[in-house]
């Protein structure tokens, strides 16, 4: 009788320890899961700031292409316009001189 | 049964509920660990929504600062431009009066200037300022004082101021006590035409607007 109850005595310490070592897992995934969670912020503003950095990238990479066409074209207007000012440069001259004139016109 | 297969059999079962109330213990613990760190990425996705919305905002914002600087740049680089041509005309302009100071023409223009200024005093003793080189074309011009008189009724007398005056051409008339003072210096006149007939010289320069394709946003 005294062996059945050494016996039994010894499968309930052996289930105490697996029940122990069983609490002290689950504090760990608990302890674990609480430094995941406080460390969760920081990795999803990482996240974030990858993404908004890629996409902040990708904005000014679009608009400096865009600047360089707007700039380029601003170059070739001001061409353009130097162009037809020189072809029309008398005309204008003489347009302006006959406006001073007008103020001595005699029926001002 | 005899007693140690019966004691045994409550050993296993003492061992085997203990494994099952293990596993039972890792699983709710792994249950909770999985909805802790799930509330955890949640509420950060939540608190930062609005810090990643303002700072995707500002960078979009960037790029809308780049474009508008391009776009002010572009818009100063073609102004300066026009402006270069505009003051290239004017330039010429001034010494195309410089060489015509002793034209026929020019004379007529001196005299219709004394004239119009001398009605706008309203006539009396007036006084000419002029260059050096128009005072004596200007004593010679004659018929002013009959056509100030008569145009205001007021008995008129012009004289030539003996000042000379540094300008490209035109006149100065101002009345007796030089309170009055109408200017009709070239320069002056130049910058007047410049204001008023702004629109009319910039499309004498440019008639036609160039045609250069514009970015699409």
């Amino acid at each position: 009788m005294s062996e059945v109850l050494t016996g039994v005595q010894k499968a309930e310490a052996e289930a105490a320890k697996i029940i122990e070592k069983a609490q002290a897992q689950a504090e760990q995934i608990q302890r674990d899961a609480e430094r995941k969670a406080r460390e969760t912020e920081h990795q999803v503003r990482s996240e974030f700031t990858e993404e908004i950095d890629a996409l902040r990238k990708d904005v000014e990479k679009k608009a400096q292409a865009q600047s360089k066409t707007i700039l380029a074209n601003a170059d070739k207007d001001a061409a353009s316009f130097g162009e037809q000012g020189t072809k029309n440069m008398k005309k204008t001259v003489d347009f302006i001189v006959s406006a001073v004139y007008s103020y001595g016109s005699a029926t001002k | 049964m005899s007693t140690s297969s019966s004691a045994e059999q409550i050993q296993n079962t003492i061992v085997a509920d203990a494994k099952a109330e293990a596993k039972q213990i890792i699983e709710n613990a792994e249950v909770d660990a999985r909805q802790l760190t799930e509330t955890a990425l949640e509420n950060a996705r939540v608190t930062l929504a609005g810090w990643a919305e303002r700072r995707k905002q500002m960078a979009q914002g960037t790029g809308a600062r780049i474009m508008g600087k391009a776009r002010n740049d572009a818009h100063m680089q073609v102004m300066n431009a026009k402006a270069r041509m505009i003051d290239e005309a004017f330039a010429q302009a001034r010494k195309l009066f410089e060489k015509e100071r002793g034209t026929a023409q020019y004379k007529a223009f001196l005299k219709n200037l004394i004239i119009n200024a001398g009605l706008q005093i309203g006539g009396g003793d007036l006084v000419i300022l002029a260059r050096k080189e128009d005072q004596p074309v200007i004593s010679k011009i004659t018929g002013l004082e009959t056509a100030i008189s008569k145009g205001c009724g007021q008995s008129t007398k012009v004289t030539v101021g003996k000042q000379a005056i540094e300008m490209i051409g035109g006149i100065l008339v101002q009345n007796k006590e030089g309170n009055i003072t109408v200017d009709y210096r070239v320069e002056t006149l130049l910058a007047q035409v410049e204001v008023k007939y702004r629109n009319e010289i910039a499309k004498t320069l440019f008639p036609k607007e160039p045609k250069t394709e514009k970015p699409k946003e």
